[in-house]
């Protein structure tokens, strides 16, 4: 069961939907094409109308349009308004007013996103990649797999540089070794996506025929 | 008449039919046969196109009756052990070490699109957190996973959950930067109640767990990067789909996360084990319908044998070509 749809009038009305939709986006399967587009359609203009009303409900009016509303001493809010005004209005203005606030926003979120990246994964994963002094033999073997994974793989970025034999071959393993990750991730993303499939089908079996418990 | 192919299967209504013409006006009678014929060869193609648009899906429609006939079938499943119910125990065990009150931050992060893979997980976890007597704050970072923390509190309300157990912290903007906000400020000043006063005086310290529910841009791997270096003694535990799993993964390795469900069986052996324990939780008990182990079983094993047919062809010539080669 989705859980989402309560009992009742409204609840059995979403649940025909839920399952019109559903039928409508499979019946690409036997060509249909306009059913497929409308639920496109209507998904592209739910899910804006749902972003606009958060975006305002939940973030505009309680941390933008209230606080300056309520006083005039929130002087970064001001800034910060002007800032998106610039953003908004960036085709008509010049290059460098718009590159002011662009540059805020890409260097904000990259400083955010670095930092965490180095102290929160890199050093940890680090740290945890080697292998303690009382390891047994499995942790050692385990960190020897690793770095041998690791470096032939990184090997295999290399590009534009003299190689040798070596390196070559080192370079080619690690693209194989890569390949086979891929394959693996594609395995997950199969799984989830056939996950997906039989909740569709179990949607429409026991939540609308009843007829799966 | 030709239908583009964009048209698809879409039918044309019949030509009208033409109108008796004076014996004068009458083509020569070949002619008639011929656009006779062309009129039957017009309406035999648009039937064929009709048609190999049905015969395209026929196989994914028979996969998805076989499916649905295998949501029916009991007792196939995954294999329990090993990893799989390791998962699960270590979020039973993260759940289970928490007082009674204990307050606990969930952030509910799912994308839309994955999230029925691991809702049966999730509200395994909320149910779990439910019976211990946690205290649950709910917060969210990306629009989805906004809507799946509506639904869920409206769903944890519907089974008699009360506002003082289950706290609306709402969306908040800004992806990673808005994570370190919470992290510096807490959860400020806009939440009210008891809980919400408990657990605003030390911020995110005042937790005893934060659950992070994963799928969309804000998901465990920001909360490693950005909540643990600024509050490393609150313990982070994951539930994610499976396609996350490489991403998420080497944390759990390095004890980064306290527990990661980030599989399907993963998820369905943790919900079996909170079903199990048999508590009352809100009016009733954890009796959520779990997706069906035969259908994915048995979807896998199509999606294998697919795969097989289709690389197979491809595989033996290229070996065939690497062998003559080798000879040459």
């Amino acid at each position: 069961m989705s859980g989402f749809f309560e009992a009742g009038g409204a609840g059995t009305v979403a649940t025909w939907l839920a399952v019109l939709v559903t039928l409508g986006v499979w019946s690409y399967l036997i060509g249909e094409r306009r059913l497929l587009r409308i639920s496109q359609l209507l998904l592209a203009g739910l899910a804006t109308g749902y972003l606009s009303l958060i975006a305002i409900r939940e973030v505009l009016i309680p941390q933008l349009i209230k606080p300056l509303a309520a006083s005039s001493a929130h002087l970064e809010l001001v800034l910060d308004l002007l800032l998106v005004a610039v953003l908004v209005a960036g085709r008509w203005l010049p290059r460098r007013v718009v590159a002011v606030p662009a540059a805020i926003l890409v260097g904000g979120t990259v400083g955010y996103a670095l930092g965490g990246a180095v102290t929160g994964t890199l050093l940890p994963q680090l740290a945890a990649g080697m292998a303690p002094r009382a390891a047994g033999p499995g942790d050692a073997l385990a960190g020897a797999i690793g770095v041998a994974i690791t470096v032939p793989v990184l090997l295999s970025f290399l590009h534009g540089v003299p190689r040798g034999r070596l390196l070559t071959g080192a370079a080619t393993t690690g693209r194989w070794l890569m390949l086979g990750g891929l394959g693996a991730w594609f395995g997950f993303l199969l799984l989830s996506r056939l996950a997906l499939l039989v909740d569709r089908i179990g949607f429409l079996l026991g939540d609308w025929l009843g007829v799966l418990r | 008449m030709t239908e583009s192919p964009d048209e698809g299967g879409r039918r044309e209504p019949p030509e009208p039919a033409e109108a008796p013409q004076p014996p004068e006006e009458l083509e020569p009678a070949g002619a008639d046969v011929e656009s006779g014929a062309d009129q039957v060869q017009q309406q035999s193609g648009r039937r064929t196109r009709w048609s190999s648009g049905v015969r395209a899906g026929i196989p994914t429609l028979a996969l998805l009756v076989l499916l649905a006939i295998a949501s029916f079938v009991p007792g196939i499943g995954f294999a329990a052990g090993g990893a799989t119910e390791a998962a699960g125990r270590d979020l039973e065990a993260a759940i289970g070490g928490l007082q009674t009150g204990a307050p606990v931050l969930v952030d509910i992060d799912g994308d839309l699109g994955t999230y029925p893979e691991i809702r049966y997980a999730t509200r395994a976890a909320l149910a779990d957190l439910m019976l211990r007597g946690a205290n649950v704050a709910v917060v969210s970072f990306s629009g989805e996973g906004r809507a799946i923390a509506v639904a869920e509190i409206a769903r944890l309300r519907g089974l008699g959950v009360g506002p003082d157990r289950v706290l609306d912290l709402g969306f908040r903007s800004g992806g990673e930067p808005a994570l370190v906000q919470l992290a510096s400020e807490g959860i400020g000043p806009d939440a009210s109640g008891s809980f919400a006063d408990d657990v605003r005086k030390d911020g995110l310290a005042s937790f005893r767990l934060a659950l992070v529910i994963g799928g969309a841009e804000i998901g465990p791997r920001s909360w490693v990067e950005q909540i643990q270096p600024r509050v490393p003694k609150l313990p982070i535990a994951a539930i994610t789909p499976s396609f996350l799993l490489p991403e998420v993964l080497p944390y759990r390795g390095s004890g980064q996360l306290v527990a990661l469900v980030g599989t399907l069986p993963a998820g369905l052996a943790y919900g079996q084990q909170v079903a199990a324990r048999g508590a009352d939780f809100g009016p009733g008990r954890f009796a959520e319908r779990s997706p069906s182990g035969a259908a994915i079983v048995f979807g896998m094993l199509v999606a294998i044998a697919v795969l097989l047919a289709s690389s197979g062809g491809s595989l033996a010539g290229w070996a065939r070509a690497a062998w003559k080669r080798g000879r040459s």
